[in-house]
């Protein structure tokens, strides 16, 4: 098996580079960018996982934990993914409220 | 056989990131959106990372209910046609990336350490002054709190920036047109 199941974190990248480059409605970009910050965590985890190991909190005697720095880590990158999030769903709010759409491709149309 | 199960696992997370690109009623996307994320809780369960568990089920609650709230304000049903002429342009350009991003994605990870064995230079010197020097329980909390803190510092600032740049674009009018209006 290997370095062959990391692919699956790669393949969620992929399906939100897919929505955000396709896809028209701003919901739906935002979802796009949404599945690509779970492939990211996906990824550090599955690095970060040691075989016959157990969680990193300590026991007294056990001197095998899984990898703690990428686990502290990812609770950056959500932080910075949800405040990504929230400020696009305010901004997609105020473009609703003026153009009364989501579809980017009427939106272009309409400026000026 | 424990990877056959985080690789099923996986599949039905990816099925459901398919299914929420896809619909086309906004609401179910967005359902179909938490079950990736709740899919991923219980992948990171039996990947033994409890703290990052805890972290993704708060923020995957808040960005439900936030999400729910915006699309019940605006349009419920995505009613964007796919693929008009002009648009073939950037979609082949994003499956031509997404092709090249495969193969070097499959040259680089051959280089990776395997799974099950990570490169632990660092992590083990954690691991050994939070034993002897620290004294948490939690190895997680005290490369947070302790080791570093400046980054969870400019966290706290990132979080403050959001309040301030929601309540900026959400304020109902702004101080020049109070007067005028």
């Amino acid at each position: 098996m290997g370095t062959l199941i990391y692919i699956s974190s790669f393949l969620l990248f992929l399906i939100g580079l897919y929505c955000v480059v396709v896809k028209d409605n701003l919901i739906k970009i935002i979802i796009g960018i949404k599945i690509m910050g779970y492939g990211v965590c996906l990824f550090y985890i599955m690095i970060s996982y040691k075989s016959d190991a157990i969680a990193p909190i300590i026991i007294k005697g056990v001197k095998n934990y899984t990898d703690p720095l990428p686990q502290a880590l990812i609770p950056a990158i959500m932080a910075a993914s949800f405040a990504a999030m929230i400020l696009m769903l305010a901004t997609s709010i105020r473009l609703f409220e003026k153009h009364k759409t989501l579809d980017m491709s009427k939106i272009k149309e309409l400026k000026g | 056989m424990f990877e056959i199960f985080i690789i099923l696992f996986s599949i039905f997370v990816l099925i459901a990131a398919i299914a929420a690109v896809e619909m086309k009623d906004l609401l179910s996307s967005i359902m179909a959106l938490s079950v990736v994320g709740f899919g991923l809780v219980i992948i990171f369960i039996f990947l033994a990372a409890p703290e990052v568990v805890s972290a993704q089920l708060v923020i995957e609650i808040l960005c439900f209910v936030s999400l729910v709230v915006v699309v019940n304000k605006t349009s419920k049903v995505d009613e964007t046609k796919l693929y008009s002429m002009r648009e073939i342009s950037p979609v082949s350009a994003g499956l031509f990336f997404a092709i090249i991003f495969i193969i070097f994605g499959l040259w680089g990870i051959q280089d990776l350490p395997k799974f099950g064995e990570p490169v632990m230079k660092v992590s083990s010197v954690y691991i050994q002054k939070v034993i002897a020097e620290i004294g948490a329980k939690n190895i997680v909390t005290a490369i947070l709190m302790d080791f570093r803190a400046f980054n969870t510092l400019i966290e706290v600032v990132l979080i403050i920036t959001l309040f301030v740049g929601v309540a900026t674009i959400l304020r109902k009018r702004g101080r020049k047109n109070a007067e005028s209006d």
